[in-house]
């Protein structure tokens, strides 16, 4: 039998509200899942004795955030970078001037990869990382060029 | 009484089984690849009956897909603020438990009307049962293409830096990391087991 039109509101409404409620408890877990992602991002890319604050997000799958360091010997930007390729994935710390040139590379982790950890050889396991610096690179001197107010 | 078989979903279903070749090349992704599905699909099959009562049957479908959607999202942030390298390195598969193998089938056998096997057992039991050799197969096929291919073995340590033990300083077969080693170490094992269930005199699918 062919609901009629208020039951097939109340329907909707019910679906509607159900959908609703599971989108609540998916984004509460994201929120806090990324709240204790960005606490570990900035622990590791802050030198002792320096500020860091987050100075903008990008749309980049390879880099989320870009946190402003103000260290003694002047400031900086600086990303954590997700390379994927064949042979695995890697995170590597990467800091920037506000000119875009990279000032230091380090590596922070992996898995199921036996990379080499100096990142001077980098590119033998991840042949794009040169076109994924080159874009975190642009993104670095495009914030500082905005001027934008970092973020506590 | 006919003694209860449960075969293994990976081995003689060949359940999810190009996800998992695809996203297990570690001990650590997978156990984290095999919790999440193992996860999925105890939610589902304890929810999905309960909700034939209130959600309509034209309905029944989307908002079954909706909640395994919700529940692998929510599984990949967890995830990820576990372990941004194995989240990384799972990658779009973490997302994917929603539609995998596992939870389709688990949604397919909830949906019928009743609430047990054919063997009398109940359907949550299988469930429960399927889902644990999922997690413990996975953890399997990861840590042995792991041993083999690059010598090493990664723990599902919290953290930036997952621990690693280093067994050989070389990587003996490192193909076997790749998705096509992962597909032809898999095809040893469904033959293995298959063998070894067929030798213990059970039926198989």
């Amino acid at each position: 039998m062919a609901l009629d039109k208020r039951e097939r509101i109340i329907e909707n409404l019910a679906v509607a509200s159900a959908l609703g409620l599971l989108a609540l408890v998916v984004g509460v877990v994201s929120f806090f899942a990324d709240s204790r992602v960005a606490a570990e991002e900035r622990a590791a890319l802050a030198p002792a004795g320096a500020s860091i604050a987050l100075a903008g997000r990008s749309d980049d799958p390879t880099f989320g955030r870009f946190y402003l360091i103000q260290a003694d010997s002047g400031p900086a930007y600086a990303a954590v970078i997700t390379l994927r390729s064949a042979a695995g994935s890697a995170l590597i710390a990467a800091r920037f001037t506000p000119r875009g040139e990279v000032m230091d590379l380090r590596f922070l982790g992996s898995c199921a990869s036996r990379l080499s950890q100096d990142p001077k050889n980098l590119a033998l396991d991840f042949p794009d990382v040169d076109e994924v610096l080159a874009r975190a690179s642009a993104q670095a001197r495009y914030m500082a060029k905005s001027g934008t107010e970092p973020k506590s | 009484m006919r003694e209860r078989f449960v075969p293994n979903p990976i081995f003689a279903g060949l359940v999810g089984i190009c996800p998992l070749v695809a996203a297990s090349r570690s001990l650590a992704e997978g156990i984290v690849y095999g919790l999440g599905a193992a996860l999925c699909a105890l939610l589902l099959g304890a929810v999905v009956p309960a909700t034939r009562a209130i959600i309509a049957d034209r309905l029944q479908a989307p908002a079954t897909i909706a909640l395994s959607a919700a529940a692998a999202l929510a599984y990949a942030s967890c995830a990820r603020a576990y372990s941004p390298p194995i989240a990384a390195g799972l990658w779009i598969y973490l997302p994917l438990l929603a539609v995998s193998g596992l939870s389709l089938s688990t949604l397919r056998r909830s949906s019928t009307p009743e609430g047990l096997g054919p063997d009398g057992s109940s359907r949550f039991a299988q469930v429960a049962l399927e889902a644990l050799m999922f997690l413990l197969t996975a953890a399997f096929v990861g840590g042995f293409r792991e041993i083999l291919g690059l010598g090493t073995l990664t723990l599902p340590t919290p953290g930036i830096s997952p621990a690693r033990l280093e067994l050989v300083d070389f990587a003996p077969a490192r193909m076997l990391v790749s998705p096509a080693g992962g597909f032809i170490l898999l095809g040893f094992l469904v033959a293995a087991y298959r063998g070894m269930v067929r030798a213990r005199g059970r039926s198989q699918p």
